[in-house]
């Protein structure tokens, strides 16, 4: 119980010392914003490497994203915490980025979805359990590889709404404010996107989606 | 053939079938279903092989994704990049 309300004073008082931080921020100082880059640099760099699996884009993405916040700080205006706010700019940076890359392989996510049939069972049957098999292997280079392979594959917003939920593990409300989506929308593009990443496991397991 | 949509449309759960259940697995995951149509899927499940192998499966997979390994943050990345923020910052105006 003490270590509960302990706890609880400790986050007060942090996001506290953090509206402290982005008040000072927009007054110019710039001790302040060193202070702000030093506590969340980590937190996007890990988000953007997680986007985009490359440090060379993901060191130009944080870079992008603390100007930015030095420039458009006195935009912020506090409804969502500054953390929700950084996510949204790394985000946005990320997406930006991966959509000037050339898609190197063009691939159906719908070839990786499971079908059913009219009256609704699975067209494929019986759906196989490889879920001990994955279970067994996922920590092996070559499932990570497969799962960062599907990741890559697809589609700039959708990576990003996996990345946080099932990687940063935002809440699907705010990756809605991070993503400028409503729930509902970040709901069924995560739902599909995990279904192509499952369908993408079942073919690696030697099953259908 | 019918492909699998977006989480699950709000069909009433008597006529739960195999493609909806699988409409739902995110929700049950996520303990976000309301009560009926839980025990709704739970019932189906309970007879159905193939949605257990499924949501299986589905639960396999997000765990997977989570336990993803990527590099760590590089050495010397921080100063690095605090030190080309500085000099960008000191050519650019802030918005007010």
């Amino acid at each position: 119980m003490a270590r509960a309300a302990k706890s609880a004073s400790t986050a007060r008082s942090v996001d506290g010392d953090e509206r402290e931080l982005v008040r000072r921020c927009k007054g110019g100082d710039p001790v302040a914003f060193e202070a702000l880059f030093n506590r969340h640099m980590a937190m996007v760099y890990r988000q953007a490497i997680r986007m985009l699996g490359n440090p060379v884009e993901a060191e130009e993405v944080v870079q992008e994203v603390f100007v930015t916040v030095y420039k458009k700080i006195n935009m912020f205006r506090g409804e969502a915490a500054f953390s929700t706010w950084l996510y949204r700019l790394t985000a946005n940076a990320a997406i930006t980025k991966l959509r000037k890359r050339k898609r190197s392989r063009e691939v159906s996510i719908e070839d990786y979805l499971p079908t059913f049939e009219e009256n609704g069972h699975y067209q494929a049957r019986p759906v196989v359990d490889w879920s001990n098999d994955l279970e067994k292997t996922m920590a092996t280079r070559e499932t990570q590889a497969i799962i960062r392979e599907a990741l890559e594959m697809l589609p700039p917003v959708d990576k990003a709404v996996v990345v946080l939920s099932d990687l940063e593990e935002l809440s699907n409300r705010d990756i809605a404010k991070a993503l400028g989506l409503t729930v509902p929308a970040v709901k069924a593009r995560l739902h599909r996107a995990r279904l192509f990443l499952r369908g993408k496991l079942a073919a690696h397991f030697g099953n259908a989606p | 053939m019918a492909k699998l949509s977006a989480a699950g449309s709000r069909r009433r759960p008597h006529t739960l079938t195999c493609r909806y259940a699988a409409g739902l697995v995110m929700e049950y995951l996520n303990g976000e279903l309301d009560s009926n149509v839980r025990m709704a899927l739970d019932s189906h499940l309970g007879g159905c092989e193939d949605c257990r192998a499924f949501l299986a499966t589905y639960k396999q997979t997000m765990d997977a994704t989570h336990v993803l390994q990527y590099d760590q943050m590089p050495p010397g990345l921080q100063e690095r990049a605090l030190a080309t923020i500085r000099a960008k910052i000191k050519k650019q105006p802030r918005q007010r």
